[in-house]
């Protein structure tokens, strides 16, 4: 019995790697906090017949220019382009995540560590949702606030249930209607829906390629992610075996030294645990 | 199996509170009977409260908790109609066959972000704030939420003023920043962003504080790398032909950038304005003299409504970047302008035998010739900071023109002529240890060869040359979290009135520590001086004890507070030592007391700031009380119709304390913006009445409310509302106190694509009876294509061509006239270039 179940669960991870069409995108802007600082992150919620992807289409803009910049031979032109991609795509995030719609499913989540990339699976979590009386109108729909734990973070979301598809932004979902606004308790994210719309154009349900990144476990990729937090540039090239006698000059792409001990401020998580 | 397996799967899925409780089941199929995975099912209690739910598996089964207080249920999936069943309908093990329906999406564009912040940089998207009418991108600016642009151009973001006015990241401008956001396009400027506490001198970065932000103009491609330029072409009649045109050319390279302006008009708009400096660069400044042109003032209207101009300026502005961290640039402008103003007043005194009429008529013409020209050379590496500035300035304004005093003519002139040089100079190198080298100088010679015409027609001069030099070098070192500074200084100033010489020289030496806590940064700043002043070989000197207190805390990314004390210690100018009696105005005269005296003064001053760009909420209250001592009393006397002021020996402590604070707010709905401003003012002082001291207080307080909104695709409102409560409490006499209003509200109506149908209306009332119900209304309708724009523009409609005032008290009854300026029409083209 059991192990029918894993096969099942199995098969149903495979099929959730197949190509589909988007029908809806939802846009949400999240209001987050890193470091001492606020920044706003733009995500889009991709969603499938069966599946919905949540990424950031700054980090994906990005991506495809530094991609195009690297077969280019002209350094001029490339440091050009470069310079420019700070204000082309503001706040990029390279987190992604694929989730099913399927009760009990596998989600796919990809993300950086420094410049290594990184994915794994992992079966999502089952969350308790508690409902509170409270109603709202966001966009224009009815909306629901209910409250659930997710990774040791405490979130309070309102969903449509006028919109009977059961995601979210990051992975939270399973509840009768789509989440439009989620926040969590410490105030350091949350995510507003900003945009609804039905069809867009030349959007697959897929996430960014997974063929450069290496594949890990989610524990592996946490205890990674732990120790880059807040490393200076110069612990990280040591680790990378460069040290100062190989560098000569580390400089930002206008051209301005950069401190190579300068503390890096903490990065904050949608998931603690 | 299969099915046992979906059971487990809905198990886990089902909310805590079903597994008290015996459970209800069902199956949802399409029309087909074929199953339906992911349908939402979903019970309702009373007043739509879900009371529990599920969503059906692969076989389309569900399994619900049945409870006590379910109405009905609810099932949904995309694509097909809702079902709603009674809780009396619903079964257990029931069957739920749903039919294809048109689910649509209520769809929600995405608007561009209309503010994103990232670290210490806030952009806002000018196409998130620009409504139809918006022309220059002052306009725009005005409606973003944080941000105000006052009536003299001058930009605040968060109640303080701005510091640097970049386009694309270049110091085009300097402090003249008004040329450019008034006549810079608002289509050509893709975002506006601001630079929160920003320190343009890039190696004090994350090492001296700055309060003010700067702003940052992001032009669109388009706008980029090529010359544009703008050419309006305006004229109408009113009383006389009228004209209101503009040529302007600029390039925003990355090397090289300019902007070059010709304008003029007679059509009351004042653009000498654009050319004055609204950013204090912290160099020298062009002392003022103690003449000044006449102004005749004016009802409390906008001051287009009452001018009589004639102005024409010419600007030009170039940049060039003459290295990766230096440039060079020349500003240079002339300024034009003739003013015509009129007007009338008789006043009858009651209470005097016979009660005597004096009539007064007015005609005077002021003339404004100034030319102005800044060379500016600033390196701005990582590690040194060098910058010199020299500036030139020369004007030959005048006012010339007759006055009517019962029946009597009076020539009137006066001629405020200024000249002024300067040169700034700053230095500072941050070595490999992070300690800081600095050198500042700031020198200039300001010659005031002013000419009067009395009342008893003699011509005055009054020849006023005045130096200035404030130098410093400083040194700071970096100890662990402590910065310590040592700056030596020396400041020196001189002024020569009609041969009359004052001068002061003031050596110090200034320890400060700076030490960072957390999210708190504290300095302390002392300075000991010597102060010495010398007026016609009469010599003071003391030795002065000036610290400084501040506090910057960071209270969250949303919010900081800032407070600081200062106890200052300032001399009495020459200009207010003069012994001799001079004239200030055709019949007034000033006579100071010879002794070179010192005023100090004791400032405590607090911000607190919060702003969330997510949801577009903004706040700033800034508290100020200011102590000074030492403040001359003056005995004042009435001569054969001369005023004279006399100070005398007696000196009186005056209180001052202000508020201000604005709040605005951006909604998504209507892309509306609200902004409310208040402000209060308390000044208590102490002035001489005979010879007895009397105290005074005066209190002004102000609200206003801003706002601008979309409410429909063919209309958009922009509107303004604000009192001024102005209260005067005089020891021994009852309070005296007026309420002014200002209302304006602007309409605009766009019918079809390109056009615009603007109406203005602009409403005046106060608590003082005679000031009347004034209301002004213009209208106006544009035609805008991608090039150009065609606008036929009629104001004043109502056609009030003047303001009549009676004002009628215990002892007087005085009547006034001032001339508005009529009804008019002007049919202008503007080109895009």
């Amino acid at each position: 019995m059991k192990k029918i179940l894993v096969l099942m669960l199995m098969l149903s991870a495979l099929d959730a790697g197949a190509q589909e069409n988007a029908q809806y995108r939802i846009t949400y802007d999240c209001d987050a906090q890193y470091g001492s600082q606020r920044q706003v992150y733009r995500w889009h919620l991709d969603i499938g017949a069966e599946k919905a992807v949540f990424y950031n289409p700054s980090n994906r803009g990005r991506e495809q220019v530094v991609n195009e910049v690297v077969s280019m031979n002209d350094v001029t032109a490339v440091m050009g382009r470069l310079s420019s991609l700070k204000a082309q795509f503001p706040n990029p995030n390279p987190m992604e995540v694929l989730v099913c719609a399927a009760p009990g499913s596998k989600y796919t989540y990809r993300n950086e560590v420094g410049s290594d990339k990184f994915w794994y699976e992992e079966e999502r979590p089952v969350l308790s949702w508690e409902m509170t009386d409270r109603d709202s109108t966001i966009c224009g729909y009815a909306c629901l606030q209910a409250k659930t734990r997710l990774y040791g973070r405490d979130w309070t979301v309102w969903f449509a249930p006028e919109i009977p598809l059961s995601y979210g932004p990051y992975i939270l979902g399973g509840l009768p209607g789509l989440i439009l606004d989620s926040e969590d308790a410490d105030g350091l994210f949350h995510f507003t829906a900003v945009g609804l719309e039905q069809d867009p154009a030349d959007a697959k349900v897929e996430l960014l390629s997974t063929k450069d990144a290496v594949k890990c476990t989610r524990s592996k990729y946490l205890t990674l992610r732990e120790k880059a937090n807040g490393q200076s540039l110069n612990e990280r090239l040591r680790e990378r075996g460069i040290d100062d006698k190989t560098v000569v000059k580390v400089v930002s792409a206008d051209g301005k030294d950069i401190d190579m001990d300068a503390d890096r401020p903490k990065n904050n998580y949608l998931d603690l645990e | 199996m299969k099915r046992l397996v979906s059971l487990m799967v809905l198990l886990l899925w089902v909310t805590g509170a079903f597994a008290q409780e015996a459970p209800g089941s069902g199956k949802v199929v399409d029309e087909t009977g074929k199953a339906l995975q992911g349908a939402n099912v979903v019970a309702y209690g009373p007043e739509g409260k879900v009371l529990v739910y599920a969503i059906s598996g692969e076989d389309g089964s569900f399994l619900l908790k049945k409870t006590n207080g379910m109405q009905r249920l609810s099932v949904s999936f995309l694509g097909y109609k809702t079902v709603n069943l009674s809780a009396e309908a619903f079964r257990d093990g029931q069957l739920i066959r749903m039919e294809p329906g048109g689910f649509q999406l209520k769809e929600v564009a995405v608007t561009a972000e209309r503010i994103r912040e990232s670290g210490d940089t806030l952009t806002y998207s000018v196409g998130g704030f620009k409504q139809a009418q918006d022309r220059s991108i002052a306009d725009v600016i005005g409606k973003m939420p944080g941000l105000e642009v006052k009536s003299n151009g001058t930009i605040e973001y968060q109640g303080k003023s701005i510091n640097k006015f970049y386009i694309e990241g270049m110091d085009l401008m300097g402090s003249q920043y008004a040329l450019a956001s008034e006549n810079l396009s608002a289509d050509k400027v893709k975002e506006v962003q601001v630079l929160e506490n920003h320190q343009a001198v890039k190696s004090l970065r994350g090492v001296s504080f700055s309060e003010q932000a700067a702003l940052n103009i992001v032009l669109k491609d388009e706008a980029k790398s090529t010359w544009t330029g703008l050419a309006d072409l305006g004229g109408g009649y009113g009383n006389e032909w009228l004209y209101d045109n503009r040529l302007m050319g600029m390039q925003f390279n990355k090397r090289f950038q300019t902007l070059m302006l010709y304008k003029n008009n007679n059509t009351g708009k004042d653009i000498g304005s654009e050319v004055i400096d609204l950013a204090d660069l912290g160099g020298y400044r062009a002392e003022n003299g103690l003449l000044n042109m006449i102004a005749l003032g004016g009802p409390d209207f906008d001051r287009e409504r009452y001018t009589f101009n004639a102005s024409h300026l010419l600007a030009g502005n170039w940049l060039l970047k003459t290295g990766a961290d230096s440039q060079l640039r020349l500003q240079a402008s002339g300024l034009l302008d003739r003013e015509h103003q009129l007007s009338e007043s008789r006043t009858t005194y009651l209470t005097i035998e016979g009660m005597p009429v004096v009539v007064e008529d007015w005609d005077v013409t002021g003339r404004k010739r100034q030319v102005g020209s800044e060379v500016d050379y600033t390196l701005n590496g990582a590690k040194t900071y060098l910058r010199s500035r020299t500036k030139v300035y020369a004007d030959w304004n005048s006012s010339e023109g007759r006055m009517n005093l019962d029946g009597t003519a009076k020539d009137l002139m006066v001629r405020p002529w200024k000249r002024s040089i300067s040169e700034d100079f700053q230095l500072s190198h941050t070595t490999q240890d992070g300690h800081i080298w600095r050198l500042f100088s700031a020198s200039g010679y300001t010659w005031l060869p002013g000419q009067l015409l009395t009342l008893d027609g003699s011509l005055q001069v009054l020849n006023l040359g005045m130096l200035s030099s404030q130098n410093y070098a400083s040194w700071q070192h970096r100890l662990g979290r402590w910065r310590i500074t040592g700056k030596a200084g020396l400041d020196v100033q001189r002024q020569q009135i009609n041969g009359h010489d004052w001068s002061m020289i003031f050596p110090y030496a200034e320890p400060a520590v700076q030490r960072e806590i957390g999210g708190h940064t504290f300095d302390g700043i002392l300075q000991v001086g010597y102060l010495r002043r010398q007026y016609d070989g009469n010599t003071r000197q003391r030795v002065t004890f000036e610290p400084t207190l501040r506090w910057n805390w960071k209270i969250s990314p949303l919010s900081s507070f800032m407070a600081y004390y200062r106890l200052s210690v300032n001399p009495v100018q020459g200009l207010r030592v003069v012994d001799e009696p001079v004239y200030t105005s055709y019949r007034s005269l000033y006579v100071g007391t010879g002794v070179p005296d010192a005023q100090s003064s004791h400032t405590l001053y607090g911000t607190y700031s919060y702003r969330n760009p997510v949801n577009g909420l903004f706040f700033s209250i800034s508290p100020m009380w200011t102590l000074s001592k030492g403040n001359l009393l003056c005995a004042s006397e009435m001569n054969s119709g001369l005023y004279l002021q006399r100070a005398t020996g007696q000196v009186y402590d005056a209180n001052m304390y202000t508020v201000n604070s604005r709040v605005s707010k951006s909604f998504s709905w209507a892309r509306t913006v609200v902004g409310l401003s208040w402000s209060a003012s308390l000044s208590d002082y102490s002035y001489l009445s005979g010879n007895e001291v009397v105290d005074a207080r005066t209190a002004e307080y102000a609200a206003s409310a801003d706002y601008s909104l979309r409410p429909a695709r063919w209309m958009s409102v922009q509107g303004y509302s604000g009192v001024v409560i102005s209260r005067r409490n005089v020891e021994g006499l009852a309070p005296t106190g007026i309420r002014d209003w200002e209302h304006w509200l602007q309409l605009n109506f766009l019918p079809a694509k390109g056009w615009m149908v603007s109406w203005r209306n602009e409403l005046y009332h106060s608590s003082e009876r005679d000031f009347g119900v004034n209301w002004f209304s213009d209208l106006s309708v544009s035609y805008k294509a991608d090039r150009w724009e065609i606008s036929l523009i009629g104001s004043n409609i109502l056609g009030t061509s003047q303001y009549e005032r009676v004002r009628v008290s215990s002892t007087v009854q005085s009547y006034t006239l001032t001339h508005l300026r009529p009804r008019e029409v002007l049919l202008k083209v503007c080109w895009d270039l």
